[in-house]
């Protein structure tokens, strides 16, 4: 199956790449694994297996390369998309990490909202640079389907759009998977797309 | 030449008491009041002419009351160097024409001077000093030129060599002592900049480098801090995610926006470079921002004014300030806007009095009589908020009108009394 929405972490604050990678799970994205190392994050790139295709990366991170080298590489030999995590926000740490042309530079401690938005906007360049084929998909939703993609593409989580629409936690992810199944979509990134191509 | 450097310490003086100026100067009038005796004594033994003995005693008068004046009581002005030189134009002008004119040796003594008082006079005066000795010159060739009975000739070879012996020997001499000390002098002062500079050089490095040490120290701290917050929340996120319980969820939810609001203040902080300060107008506007947003509403629905000109807060105030500001603007996002239909929450920073603060925190909702459990004394959030008002050695008044009011005073400068 075409992974659109793999996501590698590269964090060494393993309790933080934890709680990351269970909300990204909850918010249907996909999470190839959890590294603390700049070799370890290699080994995702091996053989046939299918690449991350955005990195989630912090810059202090274990191993030889540092977390902006390690992107810079990952980007130019794989093409990932990258979105930069760290308490670092001076200058010259920012200007180094624009030469990894990054997603989202997000400055910890960060909100959901921040992370989940910059993974949306790192899934559509992806779909965006893998479509070739130029037709227009139709898509039909309901209103509340409508509603619900609005807020979960400004980077809200499944349980705060249940509290906004007074609706349970359940019943979104309901709605998420009936209008996934309808349209013949295999992820959620796939359907914004299609809708916003 | 221990003899000679004592006697150049003795007639120019001691270099810490005089300018080097000053210096050349006491060592020129004693050399020319020296040259003068000499000359009036040779003058008188080879023959000359008895006025040029004349001349020569005046001269040597003219010097020694010169040297007396500058290197015993210590004046050296320009009025002396001008004086001076007036004195040696019209000595040495009246002796050209007795000790043989331009066969004699006194042009010579002419630009040896206008060397010595090139050295000595300011900048300023230079120029001057230069047209008077030059027209000088000039005038007594021209007077020579129209007028060559002014002149008496020498009565021998012998006689007119003798002079001239004397006079060049003299003025070789006189250069390049004065040109010896103005080189050690500079030499001198050369090493020591070149040696200050270096100091300096060092000094500026070191402190460069001890400078950046401290402000990565300082980045290293910040950086744990907000990795450490981000610790924090993201445990009590990993904590949430497996608990069943709504309540407990909601708790740990509560819990982590308030660690954001904490986090916030560090994020500013650093950003804005203030080690302890923070911009409260900045920071209110991105915490009721982040607080409105995670509850699905715009920025539409949210006001947050700072009416004071004090806009840089002390952290110790930030943080109470900040964390009362969430609890309360939290509230009545969550439970004043049931069927409201434009709902607005304010958060209004003012001032009272000079150091009165007054924070307002107000909705158009439902109120708190006909709310859940939001505003309820009991209710955890406002306990925490009666907690931190009391921190601030606050007051809080609670009001009901179109919605509810709640304010809080508190001094500027927290008393620790």
């Amino acid at each position: 199956m075409n992974r659109d929405n793999s996501v590698l972490i590269v964090e060494d604050e393993l309790i933080t790449a934890n709680s990351i990678s269970g909300l990204l799970e909850e918010e249907g994205f996909f999470v190839v694994g959890v590294v603390d190392d700049s070799s370890e994050a290699f080994l995702f790139f091996d053989g046939d297996k299918e690449f991350p295709k955005t990195v989630l990366c912090d810059i202090n991170i274990k191993g030889e390369l540092n977390g902006i080298e390690l992107a810079k590489q990952l980007k130019s030999k794989y093409g990932c998309e990258i979105i930069f995590l760290t308490a670092y926000a001076d200058n010259k740490t920012l200007y180094d990490a624009f030469g990894a042309e990054p997603v989202m530079y997000i400055v910890k401690p960060f909100t959901d909202k921040q992370l989940l938005s910059a993974l949306h906007m790192a899934t559509y360049r992806i779909m965006k640079a893998l479509d070739d084929d130029n037709g227009k998909i139709e898509i039909i939703l309901t209103k509340r389907e409508r509603e619900i993609i609005e807020l979960v593409m400004q980077g809200f989580t499944s349980r705060q759009i249940a509290a906004q629409l007074f609706i349970s936690p359940q019943t979104v992810k309901t709605h998420r998977r009936s209008m996934l199944q309808r349209n013949n979509m295999h992820s959620f990134s796939q359907l914004v797309y299609q809708l916003h191509k | 030449m221990p003899v000679l450097k004592q006697a150049e310490l003795v007639i120019a003086g001691r270099s810490d008491l005089f300018l080097l100026e000053h210096r050349i100067f006491n060592l020129s009038s004693f050399i020319i009041t020296l040259f003068s005796l000499q000359g009036m004594i040779i003058n008188y033994a080879i023959g000359l002419n008895i006025v040029t003995v004349w001349l020569a005693f005046i001269g040597f008068l003219f010097s020694s009351l010169v040297f007396y004046i500058s290197r015993i009581k210590s004046w050296f002005s320009p009025a002396i160097v001008f004086a001076y030189t007036i004195a040696t134009i019209l000595v040495l002008g009246g002796m050209h024409f007795y000790n043989g004119g331009s066969y004699g040796p006194i042009i010579y003594l002419f630009i040896m001077l206008l060397n010595i008082y090139m050295l000595i006079t300011h900048r300023a005066h230079q120029i001057a000093i230069y047209i008077l000795m030059s027209a000088t010159v000039l005038t007594l060739l021209l007077l020579e030129y129209y007028m060559p009975d002014m002149v008496t000739h020498y009565n021998s070879r012998t006689e007119r060599l003798l002079d001239h012996i004397t006079s060049i020997m003299y003025s070789m001499f006189f250069t390049t002592v004065i040109i010896r000390i103005f080189k050690n002098t500079y030499d001198k002062d050369r090493a020591l900049i070149i040696q200050q500079n270096n100091e300096l050089e060092e000094a500026y490095v070191a402190t460069t480098q001890k400078s950046e040490y401290i402000e990565s120290l300082i980045m290293e701290i910040h950086h744990r801090v907000k990795n450490n917050l981000q610790v924090i929340s993201s445990l009590m996120l990993l904590q949430s995610q497996k608990v069943e319980d709504d309540s407990a969820r909601d708790a740990l939810e509560e819990g982590r926006n308030r660690v954001g609001a904490i986090a916030l203040v560090h994020q500013m902080l650093y950003m804005d470079n203030e080690l302890a300060k923070v911009n409260i107008q900045e920071y209110l506007n991105a915490l009721s921002g982040t607080i409105a947003k995670s509850y699905g509403y715009s920025e539409n629905n949210l006001q947050a004014e700072v009416l004071t000109n004090d806009y840089i807060m002390d952290i110790n105030i930030a943080i109470p300030l900040g964390l009362i500001v969430n609890e309360l603007v939290y509230n009545s996002f969550k439970h004043a806007f049931a069927n409201i239909a434009h709902p607005v929450v304010r958060v209004i920073l003012d001032k009272k009095n000079e150091d009165t603060i007054v924070l307002t925190v107000s909705d158009n909702g439902i109120g708190i009589n006909n709310s859940d459990t939001g505003m309820n004394p009991a209710s955890f959030g406002m306990k925490l908020v009666s907690i931190l008002v009391k921190q601030l050695r606050g007051v809080m008044s609670i009001r009901q009108k179109e919605g509810t009011i709640i304010s809080v005073e508190f001094k500027k400068i927290i008393d620790e009394s």
